[in-house]
């Protein structure tokens, strides 16, 4: 019976330990979860995730700009990563559409927060 | 003046010719005679008021023709003026809806500025222009063509 619960409570752990770590650290999970949020014009959702200057400078008007800048894509399918640098911690996407893509560009803090997050039009 | 006295006889003697009580038709030869040199008389007398009347009549027409090309163009310069007055009125109602259309046009760029603003406010890098190619070469079959770097416009929050 002890067994069981210690077997339960370390499958708990596990699950929250891998919960916290998909929430901050991974930059392809960070970088889906802010783009998918930006299309859904999420203002909270997109700016969970930046750190404290990136959250001054957001405006709900310029999430609402890019949402449509997104949906002129077609349905949101999800970001590939194309490039990393771990030193420095920037990464690239490609967050796909239906109609096109775009580039995502994202740096992230030692802390996991968003240092920068920027969207790129890609250009036939 | 001698043409007219001779018209003005011709005149008189056919005028009195045809009031003159008609005689009757002689069979002498004399009097024939007589009878066609007064019907010579009178034709001649009618054609000389004709050719009299034909040459005022064509020196009036002369005239009148220049007064009405006269006229005609005083008349054409007048209807010109008008017309280029006409014009003008048209023009300045076309400039005056121009420029009320400008002023329209200045007020939607306005506001788009503002919107700009509002968007990319001062210190804000959210939109910001993008290298998106490196400079690069391509060749074809017959030519290698440089790739200049372009820019391209992203879109976000932060230096990357």
């Amino acid at each position: 019976m002890s067994a069981r619960y210690i077997i339960a409570a370390c499958l708990l752990a596990v699950a929250l330990t891998a919960c916290g770590q998909s929430r901050g650290g991974d930059p392809q999970a960070v970088a889906g979860r802010v783009a998918q949020a930006l299309y859904n014009n999420d203002y909270n959702g997109a700016t969970a995730d930046f750190d404290d200057a990136l959250k001054a400078q957001a405006t709900r008007t310029q999430v609402a700009m890019i949402s449509d800048k997104m949906h002129t894509l077609g349905d949101y399918q999800g970001v590939t990563s194309t490039k990393s640098d771990d030193d420095t911690r920037r990464y690239w996407f490609d967050a796909k559409f239906s109609k096109g893509d775009m580039i995502v560009e994202l740096r992230l803090h030692a802390n996991g927060q968003i240092a920068a997050y920027r969207l790129v039009p890609k250009t036939s | 003046m001698r043409h007219s006295r001779l018209i003005a006889a011709a005149l008189i003697g056919a005028l009195a010719l045809a009031m003159a009580p008609k005689p009757m038709a002689l069979a002498d030869g004399a009097a024939s005679t007589r009878n066609i040199l007064i019907g010579v008389g009178a034709a001649a007398g009618t054609l000389l008021i004709i050719n009299h009347n034909k040459k005022v009549h064509e020196k009036y027409a002369e005239d009148a023709q220049k007064q009405a090309a006269l006229a005609e163009q005083r008349d054409d310069a007048q209807a010109a003026a008008q017309q280029y007055k006409t014009a003008y009125e048209h023009e300045s109602a076309v400039a005056s809806e121009l420029k009320k259309e400008v002023a329209i046009q200045q007020q939607q760029i306005n506001k788009l500025n503002a919107a700009v603003a509002s968007l990319n406010p001062p210190g804000s890098n959210f939109l910001a222009t993008h290298q998106a190619a490196a400079v690069s070469t391509q060749t074809n079959s017959t030519h290698q063509v440089a790739m200049a770097p372009t820019q391209a416009v992203s879109y976000g929050w932060g230096d990357f």
